[in-house]
């Protein structure tokens, strides 16, 4: 056999081998992949059939399906509790949307009133019932973050929820540092009265100029709060 | 019959004041009608991990448990989806949601995934194309946890870590029965002191967060607060 004969053979298989080596990458990357997630077997990288791997996640047969409709929802701490007022309104607050908290209107059975001035109502009631009437009208005048009443309840009503820094230290409230987080060891009630009755400087309602509203002198007792994930407890058992 | 008429209305309403005070002295956070229900939200919480780069989202459930067989027989409600709800622009709308939800003795979760505009709000799907690590839900006994993902994850029976006066609280609500307001050291009560909570626990990288925007207090007069997400917690139920 010539040198010159062997050319056309050997030219033919290299030209046949680059086509296909190039055909082979693109259905790898764009038809092969689609393929084996669809075709009724457990192949590939799958830990399930057309599952996990390069596919979507396995479901396992169960059924997520349907609609679900809030009916509970938290941010702050106690906001609900201590703001609003009766049964009603907390149901109310609850199923409503977080955005829509301060247009809200009309909250169901509460005419036009939205809930920065439901909870405007309840913290002017707390001030009434301990009001001591010997003595000249106590308004809320400022919190310690020196918001007044309008302020301070539009904040609490349309930015209910958990203020948290992915940067930095977190805690509801530490020194003069407020809302960047929430630890399990943090006293929120205190700071939720704090905020409520303890006028511009913290000191109104101390149980020495009048009484004391502005801590349940509850602490954390027993706790422990320095263990790591799941950071609670084990539960308590008899 | 009309005297007889009166006394069963007043009775009545007798009897809903009591419940309602039942109720309202059983919760910790919530209003009366979802009081003692599965998709009754007894706190929130939201702190920096081990990892700094971490977020730990806590939610707990259904408390106060009392310990014994409260504790026992109470489970998380596979009609009942729980959310955590972050917004990372600043509009109080969710952005980015974990979805939790039990199926027999395993909690799956979902997410962090994006929810666009049109999904926002009241009524949400679970996000299954999102599915994104499952838990064994622990016992009274056995702790278990997951770490086969980005995220570590945890759902069961734990020791409620809330502490309050709440009895004292609900009797200064109106100002006669406790005139002088809290009790004093000594005498204050921490009505969540032996209670047990369910809880779902979830540490993520911030960066599935998205980037947190200005903190939200800066439009209600405070300074000097370091960007921050609004984060909730939300329960939905199956219709």
């Amino acid at each position: 056999m010539t040198l010159k004969k062997l050319y056309i053979p050997l030219v033919c298989f290299g030209l046949a081998a680059i086509l296909f080596s190039c055909e082979d990458a693109d259905d790898f990357n764009n038809v092969i992949e689609q393929v084996t997630c669809t075709d009724g077997i457990q192949n590939g990288e799958e830990t399930g059939i057309d599952c996990g791997g390069e596919c979507g996640p396995c479901l396992n047969g169960l059924d997520f399906s349907g609609l679900y409709v809030q009916e509970d929802a938290l941010g702050r701490p106690g906001i609900n509790l201590v703001y609003s007022p009766n049964a009603a309104l907390q149901n109310a607050y609850n199923h409503s949307a977080t955005s829509d908290r301060s247009s809200l209107s009309p909250i169901q059975g509460m005419g036009q009133a939205t809930f920065p001035s439901v909870f405007q109502t309840s913290l002017t009631e707390y001030y009434a019932f301990y009001q001591d009437p010997n003595l000249p009208e106590i308004t809320f005048d400022a919190n310690v973050l020196g918001q007044d009443i309008t302020v301070f309840t539009e904040f609490l009503a349309a930015s209910d929820a958990l203020q948290v820094a992915p940067e930095g230290p977190t805690s509801f409230h530490s020194g003069d540092v407020w809302f960047t987080g929430r630890r399990l060891s943090d006293d929120v009630m205190d700071d939720t009265l704090l905020l409520l009755f303890g006028g511009p400087d913290g000191t109104r309602f101390d149980g020495v100029n009048g009484p004391k509203l502005i801590s349940d002198q509850v602490d954390s007792g027993d706790r422990n709060f320095g263990l790591p994930f799941p950071y609670l407890e084990a539960p308590l058992q008899q | 019959m009309k005297n007889k008429t009166k006394i069963y209305l007043y009775s009545g309403s007798l009897l809903g004041c009591l419940v309602a005070f039942l109720l309202m002295s059983s919760d910790q956070i919530d209003g009366n009608f979802v009081a003692n229900t599965t998709v009754d939200i007894a706190d929130f919480y939201a702190f920096e991990g081990q990892s700094p780069d971490h977020t730990v989202l806590v939610v707990t459930l259904q408390g106060p448990l009392s310990i014994g067989s409260v504790t026992e027989q109470a489970g998380f409600d596979p009609e009942v989806l729980i959310e955590f709800n972050i917004d990372n622009t600043g509009d109080f709308k969710e952005d980015v949601v974990i979805q939790a939800m039990r199926r027999d003795s395993v909690m799956y979760f979902f997410g962090p995934v994006v929810i666009d505009q049109e999904h926002q709000g009241l009524v949400r799907e679970v996000q299954v194309e999102a599915l994104s690590g499952q838990v064994q839900i622990s016992t009274l006994d056995s702790l278990y946890i997951s770490e086969d993902s980005a995220l570590r994850l945890f759902a069961g029976p734990r020791r409620d870590p809330f502490f309050f006066d709440q009895n004292r609280f609900n009797s200064m609500r109106n100002g006669t029965l406790a005139p002088e307001g809290f009790s004093s050291a000594a005498e204050a009560q921490d009505y969540f002191a032996q209670s047990n909570v369910l809880a779902v626990v979830v540490e993520v990288p911030n960066d599935l967060l998205g980037t947190a925007p200005a903190h939200a207090g800066t439009s209600y007069g405070l300074e000097n607060l370091p960007n921050a997400y609004n984060i909730w917690v939300s329960t939905k139920r199956k219709q």
